[in-house]
């Protein structure tokens, strides 16, 4: 049997197979060498990175609830500059045979466009760069940018006059109707949409009575999330024309494909990973079995293939 | 941070009661443990328990190379040391390892202080095991039962000395009691190296206790973690850097768990 296609195209880029690691949870790459093959990847997506360094929220940063975890990390990182010249971050990453694709976000407008402006003057090796107007964990920008139609419009558009790098903007969920705004950022210049980040959330201990988290709220990441985005991910699909990175507790080759049914060109893994690292890997081989089973020799043919009743 | 972290796949050989709510479990885990170094761990996948979704961080206690076999000590407290604690020999189970800093080598120099709270004596227990000249150890904890491996250390040439906080059994008191004693006590031509795991308390005791005496001290320290490589900053703790607030977060899991006690920021 001759072995199916798995590679999609992601703008300009074509990707080996659909499956990208999720921003926030596969760190800056380096810290799963040698315990995943990053060749075998279709791409990763680095935790956030702002103009300045941030030492994100104070601990407990993570709780593990039913079908799920919450994380309030705040978005720590060691800023664009250090991003820019430390061995351990973007030089590292060039050396990847895999696409690489930063995740950016900032306070401001100003800063989205800064961290852009930076990058784009140091493109090589960068696949493209995520927007993350969709954080639920810090205080200023953030999700704030994510649930109005109007900010959300003008950050993509900052981002836009500031590089030529394709752009993913990660759409929140806490919106009444997230194809809106996948439109508003696709008519401000996004090339493809990420969906979604995770869900406002709160674990209380019942022995102390204190939120299982130092900020007391987090964001929701898991198993326990997977059909709401899967419902989000069709309704883009049905009102934007670009591609589509789909996530949200995708744990299994079986998850993967119901979000590729929905519609998403392309997956990313996320809190699976902690669970185990091998998580993309399995994803792309049961991907890859599933398409052989039922003799499709071109992954492409199954996306956005659900029969709608 | 270390290069080698392996995922694999080990059979448990055993998994026994050591005593009260304390377990000893072994694996065969032939590719991690010829590398492990002293205060290293490993982060486990209970198996059968599909709905805990992360991990579980332990730190090895002891490793037979010639066996392949690595072992840890772990207290019943929660769900997931529950499940653990309920699996039986032949099971198989995922690890990551070895993962983290750990203690670096000891110079011989120097006489050897292991400072031990609770399970913490399982991080150190390697120390005290390569060590080429013996010093002491003090195993501290809340009450007798929680006192444990105090033979095993015995064998391996190190003086022991035990405190709890309810005096039913050993001194009556805390481990820095003990520790104060001993650093009094050095003769003028001697330094000692502090080893020391256990609660944060007593972490800051022991580091704030070794800074004053002029004594290296390493201190691990047990975060909350998620990933346990380095990639989700949960287990992060303030340490020193010129940085506008004095301190940065660092990863635990990446960076430490081991931290030299004059890096640390304590507040
Ligand atoms: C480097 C390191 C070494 C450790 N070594 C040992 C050891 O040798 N023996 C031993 O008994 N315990 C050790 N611990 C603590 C052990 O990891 C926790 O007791 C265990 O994770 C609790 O899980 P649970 O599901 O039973 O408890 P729960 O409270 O139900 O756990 C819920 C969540 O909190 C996390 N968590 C809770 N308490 C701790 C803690 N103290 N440290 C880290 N994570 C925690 C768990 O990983 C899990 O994600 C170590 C922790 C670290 C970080
Ligand atoms: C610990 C953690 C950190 C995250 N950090 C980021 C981040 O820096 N930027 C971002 O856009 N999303 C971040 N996310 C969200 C994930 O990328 C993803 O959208 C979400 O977790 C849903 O996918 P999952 O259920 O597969 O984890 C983070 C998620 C987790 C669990
Ligand atoms: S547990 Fe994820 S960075 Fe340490």
């Amino acid at each position: 049997m001759s072995k199916p296609d798995l590679s999609v195209q992601l703008c300009d880029r074509k990707l080996r197979n659909p499956v990208v690691t999720a921003s926030g949870t596969f760190g800056y790459g380096k810290e799963y060498s040698g315990l995943v093959r990053f060749e075998q990847l279709g791409g990763i997506t680095v935790k956030g990175v702002s103009p300045f360094p941030s030492h994100g929220n104070n601990t407990p940063r993570t709780s593990e609830v039913d079908f799920g975890m919450i994380n309030s990390i705040g978005l720590q990182n060691p800023g664009i500059d250090k991003f820019i010249a430390h061995p351990d971050y973007l030089p590292f990453l060039r050396t990847l045979d895999t696409a690489v694709y930063v995740n950016i976000w900032g306070k401001t407008m100003e800063d989205y466009a800064e961290v852009a402006s930076r990058l784009q003057a140091e493109r090589e090796g960068i696949a493209g760069l995520e927007i993350n107007i969709s954080c639920p964990n810090i205080k200023e920008g953030g999700m704030s940018f994510g649930t109005s139609l109007e900010l959300a419009g003008k950050v993509v558009n900052a981002v836009r006059q500031a590089t030529d790098i394709p752009l993913i903007t990660k759409l929140s969920p806490n919106v009444n109707n997230i194809a809106d705004f996948a439109r508003c950022v696709v008519d401000n210049g996004s090339d493809m949409v990420s969906l979604i980040n995770t869900f406002p959330s709160m674990a209380i201990d019942i022995y102390t009575r204190k939120p299982k988290i130092a900020a007391n709220f987090g964001g929701l990441s898991g198993p326990g999330i997977k059909p709401i985005s899967i419902k989000m991910i069709y309704e883009v699909s049905q009102a934007v024309d670009v591609p589509i990175i789909g996530m949200g507790g995708i744990f299994s080759a079986a998850d993967a494909i119901e979000f590729l049914l929905a519609g998403a060109t392309a997956v990313a893994v996320g809190t699976a990973i902690f669970s185990d690292p091998q998580t993309p890997i399995k994803v792309i081989q049961g991907i890859a079995d599933y398409l052989n089973d039922y003799d499709i020799k071109d992954i492409n043919d199954i996306i956005g293939g659900v029969e709608i009743n | 941070m270390s290069l080698s972290n392996f995922q694999e796949d080990t059979r448990v050989l055993e998994n026994k009661n050591y005593k009260g709510d304390y377990f000893c479990i072994t694996f065969h885990a032939p590719t991690i443990s010829p590398s492990v170094t002293p205060g290293q761990f490993v982060h486990l996948r209970l198996p059968n328990s599909p709905d805990l979704l992360l991990r579980r961080p332990f730190s090895i206690y002891d490793v037979d190379t010639e066996l392949s076999t690595l072992s840890l000590i772990y207290k019943v407290i929660g769900k997931g040391s529950k499940a653990l604690s309920q699996v039986s020999a032949g099971t198989t189970v995922n690890l990551l390892g070895p993962l983290g800093n750990g203690f670096p080598p000891a110079n011989k120099e120097k006489l050897i202080i292991i400072v031990a709270g609770g399970y913490g004596c399982a991080s150190t227990f390697l120390v005290a095991k390569t060590a080429v000249n013996p010093g002491c150890c003090i195993l501290g904890a809340r009450t007798r039962d929680d006192i444990l491996v105090e033979n095993e250390f015995k064998q391996t040439g190190f003086e022991v000395n035990i405190t709890t906080n309810d005096g039913s059994y050993g001194h009556k008191g805390i481990v820095t009691d003990v520790l104060q004693q001993k650093l009094n006590g050095l003769p003028y031509n001697q330094s000692a190296s502090i080893y020391a795991c256990g609660p944060d308390a007593m972490l800051k005791a022991v580091g704030r206790l070794a800074l004053k005496h002029h004594a290296e001290s390493y201190l691990s320290f047990d975060m909350p973690m998620c990933c346990g490589v380095g990639a989700c900053f949960t287990c992060v703790i303030k340490i020193k850097a010129d940085s506008r607030d004095g301190w940065e977060y660092v990863r635990t899991c990446y960076n430490g768990p081991v931290f030299e006690a004059n890096d640390v920021f304590f507040e």
